[in-house]
C-alpha cells in the first residue's frame, strides 16, 4: 500500500532554519501536512493534545529543556504514540548516540549534514514507498 | 655513608688514642671525640637545612615569576575585554549567516514557485536546483552548533584564568578576591547562546533538573540524564565523525 504523503508529520528542532528547510524538503516530497515544535517537551504536547495522529517524527537530538532522546523514551513508553515512526537527525555522530538512539526503539538516524536523497531513503525504510 | 664514615673515623681515633694512652682513653680525650663529632653533625644539618632553603628561594622565584607573568597577560583584560568581544564576534556571525540563511532561503521559495508554473524539463531542474539549495543552507545549523562549542571553550578559559588570579594574585601584589556570581553566571540570552543551539553541558545541566516523567530503561533518572549528557558532544571534526552508511550498518547490526 502506498504511503499516504499527506499523513501529518511533526519535526521538532531548536533551530529555525533547520525547520524550514526541513518543511522545504519535506514538501518538495510531497508531505504538506507538517507541524513544527522547538523542542521535545513542546513535541511531546502537540502529540498528545489528540488534535490528530502524527505518522511520522523527525527530531533533532541537542534540544532543551527535553531532548531528542527523551522525547523518544517517552514517545516509545506511550501506549498510544509507541508505533509512530520516529527519525533522529542530528549532528550527534558518535557512534554511543546511535546505539543509545536505537535502544531506545529510534526507527532511523541521519547524520547531519544530510541531504535530500537520504532523507527520502530513510523515510522510506521507515514507511515504504511514496 | 656519611654515618658509616663518622663510625669508622671515631674508631680509628679511639685505636689512634688507646696506643698514645697505652691502652686506656681518658675523659679529655673522650670529651674531644664528642665534640668533632656533634660539631660534624651539625654542620651536616645546616648543608641540608640550606640546600632546603635554597629550594624554597627557587619556588619562591618560580612563584613570583609566574605571577609576573600573569601580570603580563593583564587577566582582567582577558576576562572583560577580550573574551565578551570574541563572544560577541561569534554571536555576530551566527546572526548574520542566519540573515543569510533566511534570505537564501526567501529567494529559493521564489525560484521553486516558478519552477512548479514552468514544469516540464526545466521544472525539474529547478526542482532539483532547489532541493540542493535547501540542503546546503543546513550549513548554518552546524556552524552555530560549532560556534558554540568554541563559546564554551571561551567559558573553560575564564573559568582557568579565574583560578589562577585567584591562586596568584593578579600581579598587583594583593590576592584577587573570588569572583563576584555576576561574573561566573552563564552568558547572557542575548549573546551566541540564544541564537544557536545551548552547549551540551548547559543542555546536560537543564535536562537534569527536568528529566522526563517517564523512563523506559532501566537506569535511574539521575544516571540516565548523566548518562544522556555524556552523548551531547554537538557536531563531531570530519575525521571523528562517523559516516551515514557507518549509521546505517550499526543499525542494521541490530536486526
Amino acid at each position: 500500500m502506498a504511503v499516504d504523503t499527506n499523513m501529518r508529520v511533526l519535526i521538532v528542532d531548536d533551530y529555525k532554519t533547520m525547520l524550514r528547510i526541513m518543511r522545504n524538503l519535506l514538501k518538495q516530497l510531497n508531505f504538506n501536512n507538517v507541524d513544527e515544535a522547538i523542542d521535545g517537551s513542546e513535541a511531546l504536547g502537540k502529540l498528545r493534545d489528540g488534535e490528530g495522529d502524527f505518522g511520522l517524527i523527525i527530531s533533532d537530538w541537542n534540544m532543551e529543556p527535553m531532548t531528542g532522546i527523551q522525547l523518544l523514551r517517552e514517545v516509545r513508553a506511550d501506549d498510544g504514540l509507541k508505533a509512530t515512526p520516529f527519525i533522529m537527525v542530528t549532528a550527534e555522530s558518535k557512534s554511543e548516540n546511535v546505539i543509545a538512539a536505537k535502544e531506545a526503539g529510534v526507527s532511523n538516524y541521519i547524520v547531519k549534514p544530510f541531504n535530500a536523497e537520504t532523507l527520502k531513503s530513510k523515510m522510506v525504510s521507515v514507511l515504504g514507498e511514496f | 655513608m656519611a654515618t658509616r664514615k663518622t663510625k669508622s673515623d671515631l674508631e680509628k681515633k679511639l685505636e689512634k688514642i688507646q696506643k698514645q694512652d697505652g691502652g686506656t682513653i681518658k675523659i679529655e680525650s673522650i670529651a674531644v671525640i664528642v665534640d668533632e663529632t656533634v660539631s660534624r653533625a651539625m654542620s651536616e644539618v645546616l648543608k641540608k637545612d640550606s640546600t632546603l632553603i635554597h629550594e624554597l628561594e627557587l619556588l619562591s622565584q618560580y612563584i613570583a615569576d609566574a605571577k609576573a607573568e600573569i601580570a603580563k597577560l593583564r587577566p582582567d583584560d582577558l576576562k572583560n575585554v577580550y573574551l565578551p568581544s570574541a563572544s560577541g564576534e561569534l554571536d555576530a556571525i551566527v546572526k548574520a549567516t542566519e540573515v543569510a540563511t533566511h534570505e537564501i532561503m526567501d529567494a529559493t521559495e521564489v525560484i521553486g514557485q516558478i519552477g512548479d508554473e514552468i514544469g516540464g524539463n526545466h521544472g525539474d531542474t529547478i526542482f532539483d536546483t532547489t532541493m540542493r539549495i535547501y540542503q546546503a543552507c543546513g550549513f548554518q545549523d552546524i556552524t552555530g552548533q560549532r560556534i558554540n562549542k568554541i563559546v564554551g571553550a571561551l567559558k573553560h578559559v575564564e573559568d582557568k584564568v579565574d583560578a589562577l588570579t585567584l591562586a596568584f594574585g593578579d600581579g598587583s601584589g594583593k590576592q584577587t578576591k573570588k569572583s563576584p556570581k555576576k561574573q561566573t553566571k552563564k552568558p547572557a540570552k542575548k549573546t551566541v547562546i540564544s541564537t544557536a543551539k545551548k552547549s551540551s553541558k548547559k543542555t546536560a545541566k537543564k535536562s537534569t533538573k527536568k528529566p522526563p516523567k517517564k523512563s523506559l530503561g532501566k537506569k535511574s533518572d539521575k544516571k540516565q540524564a548523566v548518562a544522556d549528557a555524556d552523548l551531547l558532544g554537538g557536531p563531531q571534526l570530519p575525521g571523528d565523525a562517523i559516516k551515514q552508511d557507518e549509521v546505517d550498518a550499526l543499525l542494521a547490526s541490530f536486526d
